[in-house]
This record gives structure tokens, C-alpha cells and sequence, in this order.
């Protein structure tokens, strides 16, 4: 690319100017190379990861481009600069200017091809090469021409079209990122450049270099085509420089939208926390507060900055070993492993009504069981020898002795107290009365009352556990405490005011599994506490007010209880007087019988006698005799009637249906009705149940009710007799009712019908033990009888015998 | 000729008037005893055609005695109307598990009733 000024002829001012540049044209040669340079490495050294735009795809080319071409151009300048012989430097500058347009061709094809993909095609920049490379080696001269016709002035065609339509295809982004003139200038830059560099060459013996070459151009314009050529190599690398930074705007877009999402996953967050309506304390790794939200500051009464960096132990009461075991409700202690009492608690004291110092130090058997060894007896088993074996909570049923010597059956349960290294260090023994609220019953493994009492004993284990861990280092403490889930305790709060908590921690874990820190959230429980204090209070009234009304229930029904058993009682004894009475009557009947009736044989003998043998005018004789015989047969009757009441033996019973019986009993009884002349009237019911029976008794019975009827009625009358089935208090019973039109009961004279030897008919032979038989009849069958004066005149007799029923036999 | 009737009872007052009664009808000779224990040996004595036996007497019962007469050769064929001032089922029943044909009457009785049931014991085939 030699100029050769000596032959050409200039107009004195230009040949001033193509003088110095002829002169210093390594200084154009080094700009020219410089720019592409710069281009190529700026492109390079952008950052364009993830970008959305197509072009950092191809960009590289342009790239390539511009430090091969850059560097082609700075061998032009060795060259120039150090006249070293032209063969050394030919090849390799002949190559470097044909990659770099190969280069370019490739950029404009795939720039061109971004819009619409194969517009051209690949081969195209590999015929052009092909063609390129053949031109260069069959015609041996101008063999950097070639590259310039075939490719440079296509390729800057291609390119600075590709812009302009990469630049309209994707205006709306990129107007606002670097605006329209750096894509029209790089593209009027490259298209020059095109122009210059692919048809302004060196000269040759074949067309166009012939007749359009650098002297051509020289002697048009007064200076050097490479002039040109590196003004647009700088703007072409001014305008890409602001082109790529369409790829700075991309990052920041991209980091701004990052932290846009960030800030609202940030004020996401922040609503929750705010949203929770309990206190939310986040502390990192050393236990020191590093986050918390209002509610935890209005309940620890500290300002947000306060509590920021304060240590967990400045708002957490620690617990004392005493104060947990003072916090459960049934009897409790800490026995050592030999069972020595360390500590117990308030409860456990107040049911045996002792002071700390009878029981601290003391075995807990001697305690509790009065004896100098440990529990072995097959019903006391030692829950604590027990969790030696199983490892698990155990449950007991044991005597314990209570204040003056006062045994009680209680629930024992135990559990071990562990170090972190899992060695026991105490054992936690709680007792609970059997029996202590009323459904309550000694517990058994697996059932629900005893899982409660060991996840509650457990709860009470891990606290003193953890209270046993305050000797040790603080952070290992808190750490311990924070691992604990769902426990009460007490927060101090700014004006020293113990409130109590319910605390659910979390401790919060990265991926791998690195401690970040612990999450913690505290229910104020104070309402919880009162409102269970209060509910205790009301349980525990109540509970006295139903032990009260129980118990007045209880007086009331034992009361009405006695009332009834004073009354049967009464009734016994009545009966059982009146009992007594009829046997005593019943072995005096016997006996007297045989005594009088003896002599009553005499006498009727004797009266049979003298009717037949004294015959007397005396009509008074007659009478005589009559008159002794009546009273002699009076005395008979009376004697007749007690042996039958005597002779009241058990009854055979037999399944019979009353009706006929009544049938039978009123055949007997004919002789007095006719002569009463009393008409009987019969209302049968011919569907009624079968009874058991004696039938001979009842029928006794009856003939006794139909002859008191009859000599009621002194004279004409009725009776009217009914049988019927009836319901009554889901038993079946068979009625029977014999009402009569006579005189009926005289009111003062009702509560006697029943007793023996009652009657009103002395005078007429009555001896008063018909009604008495019957009830006694009655009684045996377990039949109810009453006997009632009706409202229109005499009386109604009801006999209730119980139906049959199967399962009775 | 005169129906033998055998009268055991220690009721000797009751004995004489009975024996009055029936004897006075001329139909029947009576032969009282009033010891029961020599009952057995007047009735072999006797040979009556019928016995009145009273059930209750205090050296030895009717029915202890109406068992032994029933058992003797003699006097099985004799039939026996109990007399007692103490009736009851009980002992009918007594009666019965030893003898087939039981004929009580019960004190106090009239002479006619006793007659007529003599007669029916006696008339029977």
C-alpha cells in the first residue's frame, strides 16, 4: 500500500496537506489501528450475560473484526515505519486484513439475518471466501484487493443496513437506552468505510483497480483514502462504544427490578410480621435480638432501637429449678439418685403438712411410704427403679401416708432429669390423688389421662433441664432455650414487671444447615392465666355448689327413702303382728277345736237323744232343746271357721282362667242368693289372660266376698260381676269386680274390715274372719284386692291378680 | 239281726250317749272301748261289722290303730268311719295312702247322720 508521491503532481496547497499525511501516514495508520482496537476490546470486555438483546450474540464478530483489522493496520505501520523487507511482513498482513473481512461479511450477514434467520445464508460468506481465496492464488497479483471487492464492500453494505434495521426493529428500547444517532452514524460509518475500503484500492492491472485505486483518490481529494478509512474507524468505534452500553442499561434495569422485587418481598414480610398478633423476637446466632415486631415492643415496654442487640437474658426471667416445680399442680419433688428428697414443692408440703427442711435431704420412701428401703412390693412398685429399665415414664399405684398416719391411694409418675449429655441427674416424682376429682380413677398406661400427665411432666422436665443448663455458658443456654417449643415463662419488661408468656421457638437454619438464629413468638397469657384462674374459681364453686346440691339430693332422697322404709316397715310389722296373731290364733284353733268340739258331740248327741226320748206336753221342752242345739251349733261354726283359717296352707298354684272359678263360686253360693233373692248380673270379658292360681283358695276367697254381699243386702238385691283384661304400669293384670247394692261399709268401721274377728253379724253367727281369710288368700297370690263403698250404695270389691306371662313359670 | 258296731273313743260320756242313741233304734249292738290299746284285742273278741274309730286319743292314735286292724288277718275286711272333732285334708290323706275306701265324719254329728252313713258302708256291695 506504498504511495509513491514522487510521481504525482499536486496543486502547491494540497501538495502542503497530502504532504504531511504522506509524510505521517504511520500517524494515520496507527489512529486507524487504534480505533478498531478499542472497538473490538471494548466490545470484548462488556459484560453481557443474560442479556435480552440478540445482537450479544454476534457482537463478537464485530469484535474479531476490529482487533484483527486494528492490528492488520498496525503492521501497515511496522511496515512503513521500520522498512523492513515487504516478503517478511506480505503473508501475514495479507491474512490478517482477509479474516477480518471474512469477519466483517459474517457480522453484516448475521445482523441482516437477525430479523428474519436465513435471509442469507452461510454459505454465501463461505463462497465469497472460497471465491476470494481462489482470485487471490490464480491471479497473482492484488492479492489484497480481492478481499476488499468480495467482501469488505458487501460486508459494510450488509452492516450498515443491519443497523438501521436492528435499530427501526427495536426503536422503542433502544431510542430511550442510547437514542437514534449512534446506530446512524455507526451505520453511515460502516457504510463509508465499506465503500472506501472495498473499492478504493491499490493499483492494478485489471478493472476497477485500474482506473479506481489510491492514486485515483489521492489525486481526487489532495489526501490519502487510509485518512478516510480511520475517520470512520473512529466513529465507528465511538458509536458501538455508546451502542453497548445498551448492555449497561440492561444490568441496571435488570438489578433495578431485582431490588424493586426484593423491596416488595421486604414490605410482604413486614406486613406479616406487623399481621402477627402476638410478639415476634428474632434473635441471630449470639441470642441477641436482631429483629422484633410492635407487639413485642408496647409488651416489653423497650423502643424498636432498645431492643435491637439486647441479649435474650435481659427480657427472659430465667427460672429457678424451685420455681417450675412450685409451678405444678399436684404433688411434686426432686429425688437424687440414691432418692434423696432435693427439692418439693408447696403442694406436695401442704398434704403432709410438712415444713422444706422434714423432707429435703430425707429418702422419699420414708417420706412418703413410712418405710427404710426402697419400694419393692409387688403394689408399690417404684416408678423411679422402673424408668431404670424401661426409659420411659412410668405410672404407679401407691399408698402414701398423709398427716397422722392417714393412707392414701395416689398415681405416682416419675421421670429422669438429663444433663445435655444425656446422664441423669435427678428424678422428677409426681403425685396425684386417686379419685381427687370425682370421674377421676386411677390411671393406666395408654390411656389418655396418663399420656396428658407425662406430656405435661415432660414439659416440666425440659424446663428444669434447661434451668439446670444456666450454670453453663449463656449462649449454649439460650440456644437450649430457644430449641424448647410451646412453654410458659415470664418476660422481664422495661418497668421490671414479670409477664407471662407462652413461648413457640424455631431456630432458623440456612439450606446447608448453618444456625442463623431463632425465631420466637410470645402469647401474652395474662388474660389466658386470669381467664383460668377465674374458670378454676368456677369450676371449683361449682364444684361445691354440686357436691352441696348433691348432697341435699342426696339427704332429700335418702330422707324420702326412709320415709318409704319407716312406711313398709309399718306394714311389716303391722302384718307381721297380725301374722303372729293368725298363727297364734291358727294353733289355738287346732287345739280348741279338739277340746270343745268334743263336748259339743256330747251335747248334740245328748239334744238327739232327749228329742227322741222325752216326751213332754211342756212345749217349752222342745223350745229348750232347739235353743241349746242353735248355741251348740253356733259354737260349732265358730270352731269350724278357725280351723279353716288355721288351715291357710301354702297354695298349689296352677295356670287357670278366672271365669269359670267365679262360675264355680257362684254355684256354691245358689242356695243363699235364691233364698235372698238376689239376681247376680255378669260382664265377663271372654278375652282375658291366663293367671296362676289355687283354685280351690281363690274360690274360698270368692265365696267369702259373694256371702258378705249377700248379708249386706238383708234381702233383695244384685250383684254385678266383671272380668276384664287391664294395663297398668306396663303390667298386664286380670280384673276382677264384684260391686253389690247393699248397706256398704260404715265409714269408722272401714280401716277394720280386715281384722281378724271383726264383725258386724256376731249376732248372726258371724265370726269375723272372712274378710281376713280372703286378704290372706289374696296376699299369697301376690293379687291386690281393695274394697270400696260406691257412691250409689254399697260396696265395689277389685281383685288384681298379674297375667301370665311366660317367663314367670 | 243286730249290726255289730265297734266304738273306739275315749270320750266315755260321748260313747254312752252314742251307744244310747243307736242301740234305742234296735238295730244295732255296740260294743265300747275306750283305752285304745285294747282296741285290737276287743275287735278280734267282737268281731263288729263295723268300727267307729275316733281319730285322736291319748295312748294310741286311730290311725295308728286303723293301720294295725288293716294289717291284721281278722279284722282287715272290717270297714272304718273315723270320727273326729279335727278334720282336715291332711289327714285324709293320711288315711288314704293305707286304706281305699276313707269314710270320715267330723264331731259334733247328729246320730242320723251317722246312721245313714253306716248304712251306706255297710250296704255296700
Amino acid at each position: 500500500m506504498g504511495i509513491d508521491a514522487n510521481t504525482l503532481i499536486f496543486p502547491s496547497e494540497i501538495i502542503m496537506t497530502a504532504e504531511f499525511f504522506s509524510r505521517n501516514l504511520d500517524l494515520v495508520y496507527f489512529f486507524y489501528g487504534l480505533a478498531f482496537v478499542i472497538m473490538g476490546i471494548s466490545i470484548s470486555i462488556y459484560p453481557r450475560k443474560n442479556t435480552g438483546f440478540k445482537i450479544s450474540g454476534i457482537i463478537w464478530l464485530l469484535a474479531g473484526f476490529g482487533i484483527i483489522h486494528g492490528i492488520n493496520e498496525w503492521l501497515d505501520l511496522l511496515f512503513h515505519t521500520s522498512r523492513i523487507s515487504a516478503g517478511v511482513l506480505k503473508y501475514p498482513r495479507s491474512a490478517f486484513l482477509f479474516l477480518s473481512y471474512i469477519l466483517f461479511f459474517e457480522f453484516g450477514r448475521r445482523l441482516i439475518n437477525l430479523k428474519q434467520n436465513k435471509l442469507i445464508g452461510g454459505w454465501v460468506t463461505v463462497s465469497l471466501s472460497l471465491l476470494t481465496a481462489v482470485f487471490i492464488f490464480t491471479i497473482r497479483e492484488g492479492e489484497n484487493i480481492w478481499p476488499r471487492y468480495f467482501l469488505c464492500l458487501p460486508g459494510g453494505l450488509l452492516v450498515s443496513l443491519g443497523t438501521v434495521l436492528y435499530y427501526r426493529n427495536n426503536r422503542s428500547i433502544l431510542h430511550a437506552v442510547t437514542g437514534r444517532r449512534y446506530f446512524y452514524s455507526f451505520a453511515a460509518a460502516v457504510f463509508f468505510y465499506g465503500l472506501l475500503g472495498g473499492l478504493i484500492s491499490s493499483k492494478a492491472w485489471f478493472f476497477p483497480a485500474n482506473l479506481i485505486n489510491n492514486s485515483w483518490f489521492m489525486d481526487l481529494t489532495g489526501l490519502p483514502v487510509q485518512f478516510f478509512r480511520a475517520l470512520c474507524a473512529v466513529i465507528m468505534a465511538w458509536s458501538t462504544w455508546h451502542i453497548i452500553g445498551i448492555f449497561n442499561w440492561e444490568t441496571s434495569e435488570r438489578l433495578k427490578k431485582n431490588l424493586n422485587d426484593i423491596n416488595s418481598i421486604k414490605a410482604y414480610l413486614d406486613n406479616i410480621i406487623k399481621s402477627i398478633p402476638d410478639s415476634l423476637i428474632v434473635f441471630d446466632v449470639d441470642c441477641k435480638i436482631k429483629m422484633v415486631n410492635g407487639v413485642a415492643c408496647s409488651l416489653l415496654g423497650y423502643s424498636e432501637k432498645e431492643l435491637i442487640g439486647m441479649p435474650v437474658e435481659d427480657i427472659l426471667i430465667d427460672q429457678k429449678v424451685d420455681e417450675i416445680i412450685e409451678e405444678i399442680e399436684d404433688s411434686a419433688f426432686l429425688v437424687s439418685k440414691d432418692f434423696k428428697i432435693i427439692k418439693a414443692n408447696t403442694v406436695f408440703l401442704d398434704k403432709i403438712l410438712a415444713q422444706p427442711e422434714d423432707v429435703v435431704g430425707k429418702y422419699c420412701y420414708s417420706v412418703t411410704h413410712h418405710i427404710d428401703q426402697v419400694c419393692q412390693l409387688p403394689n408399690d412398685r417404684c416408678p423411679i427403679q422402673e424408668l431404670s429399665y424401661t426409659d420411659r415414664p412410668s405410672v404407679a399405684m401407691h399408698t402414701h401416708f398423709g398427716p397422722e398416719g392417714v393412707r392414701k391411694l395416689v398415681n405416682v409418675i416419675a421421670a429422669p432429669v438429663r444433663d445435655d449429655k444425656g446422664n441423669i441427674l435427678y428424678y422428677l416424682h409426681i403425685s396425684r390423688d386417686c379419685g381427687a376429682a370425682p370421674n377421676e380413677q386411677c390411671l393406666t398406661p395408654g390411656s389418655a389421662g396418663f399420656e396428658f400427665l407425662c406430656n405435661e411432666l415432660k414439659g416440666f422436665v425440659d424446663r428444669i433441664e434447661v434451668s439446670v443448663g444456666l450454670l453453663k455458658e449463656s449462649r449454649e443456654k439460650a440456644a437450649m432455650l430457644m430449641n424448647l417449643k410451646n412453654f410458659e415463662t415470664y418476660f422481664h419488661t422495661k418497668s421490671k414487671v414479670a409477664v407471662p408468656v407462652e413461648l413457640s421457638n424455631s431456630s432458623i437454619t440456612t439450606d446447608k444447615g448453618d444456625l442463623l438464629g431463632f425465631v420466637c413468638i410470645a402469647k401474652d397469657i395474662r388474660t389466658k392465666k386470669e381467664l383460668r384462674n377465674i374458670a378454676e374459681e368456677i369450676l371449683v364453686a361449682r364444684g361445691v355448689a354440686m357436691a352441696e346440691r348433691n348432697k341435699a339430693e342426696e339427704v332429700e332422697k335418702l330422707y324420702a327413702e326412709l320415709g318409704k322404709s319407716y312406711k313398709r316397715l309399718r306394714v311389716a310389722q303391722s302384718s307381721l303382728i297380725e301374722a303372729e296373731k293368725l298363727h297364734s290364733v291358727g294353733t289355738l284353733a287346732a287345739g280348741v277345736a279338739h277340746e270343745v268340739k268334743n263336748p259339743l258331740a256330747v251335747i248334740f248327741q245328748g239334744i238327739d237323744y232327749l228329742n227322741t226320748n222325752l216326751h213332754s206336753d211342756n212345749n217349752n221342752v222342745k223350745l229348750m232343746l232347739a235353743y241349746i242345739e242353735d248355741a251348740a251349733r253356733k259354737a260349732d261354726n265358730i270352731i269350724r271357721d278357725l280351723l279353716d283359717f288355721s288351715r291357710l296352707s301354702s297354695p298349689e298354684l296352677k295356670l287357670s282362667q278366672i271365669n269359670p272359678i267365679i262360675e264355680k263360686s257362684l254355684l256354691l253360693v245358689s242356695h243363699q242368693l235364691d233364698k235372698n233373692n238376689v239376681k247376680v248380673l255378669k260382664e265377663f270379658s271372654p278375652d282375658i289372660p291366663d293367671i296362676v292360681i289355687d283354685s280351690n283358695k281363690i274360690e274360698q276367697a270368692l265365696v267369702n266376698l259373694l256371702l258378705n254381699s249377700v248379708n249386706a243386702m238383708n234381702g233383695a238385691g244384685q250383684i254385678k260381676i266383671k272380668t276384664y283384661a287391664h294395663k297398668e304400669e306396663q303390667e298386664d293384670l286380670v280384673l276382677v269386680e264384684i260391686e253389690d247394692s247393699g248397706s256398704g261399709i260404715p265409714q269408722d268401721l272401714v280401716e277394720k274390715i280386715y281384722e281378724p274377728f271383726f264383725t258386724t253379724r256376731r249376732d248372726r253367727g258371724g265370726v269375723g274372719l272372712g274378710l281376713t281369710i280372703v286378704r290372706n288368700i289374696m296376699e299369697m297370690h301376690n293379687a291386690g284386692i281393695s274394697i270400696k263403698n260406691r257412691q250409689e250404695g254399697g260396696v265395689v270389691v277389685t281383685i288384681k291378680f298379674k297375667a301370665y306371662k311366660k317367663e314367670d313359670v | 239281726m243286730k249290726k255289730k258296731v265297734l266304738l273306739i273313743d275315749d270320750k266315755e260320756v260321748f260313747c254312752k250317749i252314742l251307744t244310747m242313741n243307736l242301740e234305742i233304734t234296735d238295730e244295732y249292738e255296740v260294743e265300747v272301748v275306750t283305752n285304745g290299746l285294747l282296741a285290737m284285742d276287743a275287735a278280734r273278741k267282737f268281731n263288729p261289722d263295723v268300727i267307729l274309730l275316733d281319730v285322736i286319743m291319748p295312748d294310741i292314735s286311730g290311725i295308728e290303730l286303723a293301720k294295725r286292724m288293716k294289717n291284721d288277718e281278722q279284722l282287715k275286711y272290717i270297714p272304718i268311719i273315723f270320727l273326729t272333732a279335727v278334720f282336715s285334708e291332711e289327714l285324709a290323706a293320711q288315711v288314704k295312702e293305707f286304706m281305699s275306701n276313707v269314710v270320715i265324719l267330723g264331731k259334733p254329728i247328729n246320730v242320723k247322720e251317722i246312721i245313714a252313713c253306716m248304712e251306706k258302708v255297710l250296704n255296700k256291695p
